[in-house]
């Protein structure tokens, strides 16, 4: 029966990510945490592997329409995956109620960015395709932003999207649409990073993530598919409602605070 | 000399042959699992972890093994696509890039130095 749920959840999460272009990672891990009692460690450890596989799942699509910057990408995991490092090996030493304050704060964050691109995305004009060329400008402040997204990855098993793409969309004045492929490619290589330490610690639990792992990427191929029929402020408004609860039982859980229960 | 594009496609390639290799491996697993006569509820902590498969384990259709071997394929799969484009780079005799591409290996191999440790 529990398998069934996490396909169930993996399905939701994927369709989810999916539908508003972020990683699971985000709603994957307060899952795992909440609803199924996994400990934060195996939680992270558990939704880092589905981050790598939501990831390698769709980075050759991106990559064949043209939309990927394999070079800036590489470039940009090599502060990227050090980051991942020094954040994987900081949760190794760091209590689970620690990590689950630092993951509701991180919610609240991605809530509010949520709803911050919104009014920024209807706010902006066009926006500059795969034929587009461009000039990468800032690098060395890129780099800096995405060692530290890597440093959330590995800390805390997100894909560290709502970092990168902006870091690369902003500063290094990469199109929208590229940064967010580009973003894709690089999620699997920061993932990875951070998820060996998870792994061989034993932060991972293989039979859990199986079913997760199925589930998100069967929900990334279906929400893909129903992008243009359902209505992208809708999705958008549950998720940011989603994000916020959990955001407040994440903190609950951290602080002990048992008030709420599903 | 590779071309931009040829370099691009054969990096999606290995992306694709991999997610289809992890994703089959784990899928059978997870069937093997559930038809398991000692199945159990896959939350039941951390002792499934097992590094000590042998090829008997999966002629033997042990769920846990499979399952393993499609996760270290999914874990592997960075690995692959990072030394695909360092060879890439480096015979199109682009030299940043495949430098680039062998630092990002470096860097894995410290995390997985740094996990087996």
């Amino acid at each position: 029966m529990d398998i069934f749920f996490l396909i169930l959840s993996g399905l939701l999460a994927g369709g989810f990510a999916s539908l508003l272009g972020i990683g699971g990672g985000i709603l994957i891990v307060p899952i795992l945490s909440l609803i199924f009692g996994l400990s934060m460690h195996t939680a992270i450890g558990t939704s880092l592997l589905c981050v790598i596989a939501t990831s390698v799942g769709a980075a050759p699509y991106y990559i064949r329409e043209g939309l990927t910057d394999i070079r800036l990408g590489l470039s940009l995991e090599l502060s990227t995956t050090l980051g991942a490092i020094i954040g994987g090996s900081l949760a190794g030493v760091l209590r689970s109620d620690t990590l689950s304050i630092i993951f509701g704060f991180l919610l609240f964050y991605i809530g509010f960015y949520m709803i911050f691109k919104r009014a920024q995305s209807q706010g902006s004009s066009g926006e500059a395709g795969r034929f587009s060329s461009y000039e990468v400008r800032n690098l060395p402040l890129g780099m800096g932003i995405c060692f530290f997204a890597g440093n959330f990855s590995g800390l805390l098993g997100v894909g560290g999207g709502f970092l990168k793409v902006p870091a690369m969309h902003y500063p290094m004045r990469i199109p929208l649409k590229k940064a967010v492929a580009t973003g894709n490619f690089m999620v699997s290589i920061t993932a990875c990073a951070g998820a060996l330490l998870y792994y061989f610690r034993g932060d991972v639990n293989p039979a859990a993530a199986a079913p997760m792992i199925i589930g998100v990427l069967m929900g990334s191929f279906f929400g893909s598919r129903l992008i243009y029929r359902i209505k992208a402020d809708l999705i958008r408004k549950i998720f940011v409602a989603i994000i916020f609860y959990s955001a407040l039982r994440m903190l609950f859980q951290g602080f002990n605070f048992h008030i709420l229960k599903f | 000399m590779l071309k931009d594009q040829k370099i691009y496609f054969l990096i999606a390639k290995v992306l694709r042959i991999c997610f289809y290799l992890s994703f089959g491996v784990i899928a059978f697993g997870l069937i093997l699992f559930v038809f398991h006569p000692e199945t159990r509820s896959p939350l039941g902590g951390k002792t499934l972890i097992s590094l000590s498969w042998s090829p008997d384990d999966l002629f033997c259709l042990n769920p846990f093994a499979w399952i393993n071997v499609g996760i270290f394929s999914l874990l592997f799969t960075p690995f692959a696509v990072v030394v695909v484009s360092f060879f890439a780079f480096l015979f199109s005799e682009e030299r940043i890039y495949s430098l680039v591409s062998a630092g990002v290996l470096l860097i894995l191999i410290l995390s997985l130095a740094l996990a087996l440790r």
